[in-house]
C-alpha cells in the first residue's frame, strides 16, 4: 500500500520529484542535471543544432550517412571492434539525425562510466569512415531512400514539406537522393562531420547516478576533442501562406492526407494556449473534435490528429489522416469545416476543462525513465525555457482562460491557408502531379 | 543462441554474411522465449542489391552449418551474458517494460518465480548447451522459408 501511495505521488507530483540543476563544466559547457541515485545507471543526451539543413545541395544525405557511421568504427577500432567494446561494457548508444540537428543518446552502467565515455568520445571525434563500413551503411541508406519512394506516407510528407517551405533547405530530402548519396565520398563525410558536431551548437543533459562535478568533467571529456564552432545556419523559412491542394496518384486502396499550414514557434508567447486549442481540436486518440466527427460519428478513419510542429527555422501546424479512396473527399470537407468552426467560435469551457485535466495528468508520463527525462531536458533547453519549467508547466496549462484559448484559436486555425496533400486514388479529387 | 547468431554486427550471421562475405545488407535471428503454444525461431538475410535470394539462402545455410560445427565464439558468449546482466539493471528504469515482462510471462503459463529465475538461467547457459539446442533446432524437415521479392528475377539476382 505504501508503495502504491508513493507511486501515485510520483505520478501526480512530477515537479516535486524532479530536481533539475544547471551545471557549468570546467570547459564551459552548460549541462542540465538530474541526480537520480536509485538505479546505478547514467544517461546522457546531446543535441547538436546542425543537421541535414547544412548539407550542400550536391551532398544531400551527407549528415544522415555520417551519423550512421559514428558507431561503425573510430580511433583504433574498426566497426566490429567498436561493437565488441560497446558490448563488453554494456553501453547503449543511439545516433540520430534530422533537418535541425544530430542527437546522441547514451545510457551506461555507473560502474562502466569512464570506459563508456572514452568510447563514445572516440566515436564522436575520431570516426574512421572505413570503406567497407561506408559501403555497408550507404547501401542501407539507399535501401531506405528507395523504400520511401514507394511509401505513401513518406511521399505525402515530402510533398507537404516541399509545398509549405518552398525554396528552403527544409524542402530537400534529409536522407538525400539515390544520386547524391551514391556520390558521397569519405572527404564529404569528413566535412559533414566537421559541420555537425561542434561545441558551440551542443545542448546537454545528464540524468542518473552522478553528481555535478563528475558530470561536468564527464561532459568535457566527451566533447573536448570536437571543433569549437560550426558554420552559419541557414536563414529562417517563409512558410507558404496557402495554395491549391496537391493530389499525387498512387495505387493504394486508402488515400493518405497530410494537411496544415504555418504554426507557432516554441518561444511564441501564445504557444501554451495554442497547444491547448490544438489538443481540443486535433489531439490524438478519442475525444478530440476531429476524432469525434471523423472517426466516432462517421467511421471514416482509424485515426486523425493535428499538432503543433515547431522547427528551428519555421513552425508548422500539421495533421494526418487516411481513409478509403471514395471517402477521403468527405474527410477533407469535414476537416475544413472543423477548421472554420475552431477559428470562428473557438472551444467551449467544458472542452477546455477536459483538455486541462488530460494534459496536466499526462505530463508525468513523459518522464517515465531516465533516458526520457534526459531527452526532455534537452528539449526544454532548446526551447529556451526556464530550468523550473517542469515544475510550473502544469500551472501554465491551468492558467489558460477561455478568452485566451479562443483568441489564440482564431490565430492558430487559418481556414484560408489550410492545405492538403493527398496520396492515393481519391474519388472526385483531380491529380495535380 | 538468438543473440549469438543475431546480436548485431558482432553476431555470427552478420559477421559472416555482411562483413566477411559482403553479400548481405542485413542478417540476423529472432526468437521470443515467451509463447503459450509452439514457438518459432527465425533467421533471415537481406541480400545486397543485385544479389539473388537463392545464393543468399545458401550462404545463410552454410553459416548455420559452420555455427553447428564450430560452436559459439566464447568471447561473444561472455559478452552476451554481460549484456543480459546489464539489461536487468537498465530494466529497473522502465516501469512499463517491467510490468510487461511479468504480464507476458504469466500469460505464457510461467510463474513469478520463473521470471525471477530467468536471469540466472541464462547466465548458466554453456557453449555445449547452445550447440545441443542448435542441433535440436536446425532440422530442415521442420523449417519453412519465405521470400519477399519485387520480381521473379530477384531469386537469382542480377549482379556478380
Amino acid at each position: 500500500m505504501m508503495r502504491l501511495l508513493l507511486a501515485l505521488l510520483l505520478l501526480t507530483l512530477p515537479a516535486q520529484a524532479m530536481d533539475i540543476v544547471e551545471v557549468t563544466s570546467p570547459g564551459g559547457t552548460r549541462i542540465w542535471l538530474v541526480e537520480e541515485e536509485s538505479i546505478p545507471i547514467v544517461s546522457v543526451e546531446l543535441h547538436f543544432a546542425s543537421g541535414a539543413r547544412l548539407d550542400p545541395d550536391d551532398q544531400l544525405g551527407a549528415t544522415a550517412l555520417m551519423t550512421g557511421l559514428l558507431e561503425e568504427g573510430s580511433g583504433d577500432l574498426d566497426a566490429q571492434a567498436f561493437a565488441r567494446a560497446r558490448e563488453t561494457i554494456a553501453a547503449r548508444f543511439g545516433f540520430d539525425s534530422g533537418q535541425d540537428g544530430v542527437t546522441i543518446s547514451a545510457s551506461m552502467l555507473a560502474e562502466n562510466r569512464a570506459e563508456t565515455i572514452d568510447l563514445l568520445a572516440t566515436a564522436l571525434s575520431q570516426p574512421r569512415f572505413d570503406p567497407s563500413a561506408v559501403e555497408r551503411v550507404r547501401a542501407q541508406l539507399l535501401s531506405n531512400i528507395s523504400a520511401a519512394e514507394r511509401d505513401p506516407d513518406r511521399i505525402a510528407g515530402r510533398a507537404f514539406i516541399g509545398a509549405l517551405f518552398p525554396d528552403h533547405v527544409y524542402a530537400r530530402p534529409r536522407n538525400g537522393t539515390e544520386a547524391t548519396v551514391s556520390a558521397l565520398t569519405v572527404d564529404t563525410l569528413r566535412a559533414a562531420h566537421a559541420r555537425a558536431l561542434t561545441r558551440d551548437r551542443v545542448t546537454v543533459s545528464v540524468v542518473g547516478d552522478i553528481g555535478p562535478e563528475d558530470a561536468g568533467r564527464m561532459i568535457d571529456r566527451l566533447l573536448g576533442a570536437l571543433p569549437a564552432t560550426g558554420p552559419a545556419l541557414p536563414p529562417r523559412a517563409t512558410v507558404s501562406a496557402g495554395g491549391p491542394d496537391i493530389v499525387i496518384p498512387f495505387d493504394v486502396p486508402q488515400s493518405i492526407a497530410i494537411f496544415g499550414h504555418e504554426g507557432l514557434d516554441r518561444d511564441d508567447p501564445d504557444f501554451i494556449p495554442a497547444f491547448v486549442a490544438s489538443t481540443i481540436v486535433g489531439g490524438g486518440g478519442f475525444g478530440s473534435r476531429l476524432g469525434e466527427e471523423i472517426r466516432e460519428k462517421r467511421g471514416l478513419t482509424y485515426g486523425i490528429y493535428a499538432s503543433l510542429s515547431p522547427r528551428d527555422l519555421g513552425a508548422l501546424y500539421l495533421g494526418s489522416v487516411s481513409s478509403a479512396n471514395d471517402r477521403i473527399g468527405d474527410v477533407v470537407d469535414l476537416v475544413r469545416a472543423e477548421w472554420a468552426r475552431a477559428a470562428a467560435t473557438g472551444v467551449t469551457a467544458e472542452e477546455l476543462a477536459q483538455a486541462k485535466r488530460y494534459l496536466t495528468g499526462a505530463y508525468a508520463l513523459r518522464f517515465a525513465s531516465n533516458g526520457r527525462i534526459a531527452d526532455g531536458l534537452v528539449g526544454l533547453q532548446l526551447a529556451d525555457l526556464p530550468i523550473d519549467y517542469v515544475n510550473i508547466r502544469n500551472d501554465l496549462i491551468e492558467a489558460v482562460t477561455l478568452d485566451e484559448v479562443n483568441r489564440v484559436a482564431a490565430r492558430l486555425f487559418k481556414p484560408d491557408a489550410l492545405r492538403f496533400v493527398i496520396v492515393g486514388q481519391p474519388t472526385g479529387l483531380v491529380p495535380t502531379e | 543462441m538468438s543473440s549469438l547468431l543475431g546480436g548485431g554486427i558482432t553476431g555470427h550471421l552478420q559477421s559472416r554474411l555482411q562483413v566477411a562475405e559482403e553479400i548481405a545488407l542485413d542478417a540476423g535471428a529472432f526468437y521470443s522465449p515467451l509463447a503459450f503454444d509452439q514457438q518459432t525461431f527465425g533467421i533471415y538475410v537481406v541480400p545486397r542489391p543485385g544479389g539473388g535470394l537463392r545464393e543468399a539462402e545458401a550462404r545463410l545455410d552454410a553459416a548455420i552449418a559452420a555455427f553447428l560445427e564450430a560452436g559459439p565464439d566464447p568471447e561473444k558468449l561472455a559478452r552476451v551474458k554481460t549484456q543480459i546482466r546489464a539489461a536487468q539493471i537498465y530494466a529497473l528504469d522502465n516501469q512499463q517494460a517491467r510490468a510487461s515482462r511479468y504480464g507476458r510471462a504469466l500469460t505464457a503459463g510461467l510463474t513469478v518465480d520463473d521470471v525471477a529465475a530467468w536471469p540466472e538461467t541464462l547466465q548458466a547457459v554453456t557453449a555445449e548447451d547452445v550447440i545441443a539446442a542448435a542441433r535440436a533446432l536446425f532440422d530442415p524437415g521442420r523449417a519453412v522459408t519465405g521470400y519477399l521479392m519485387r520480381q521473379p528475377q530477384d531469386m537469382e539476382g542480377s549482379a556478380g
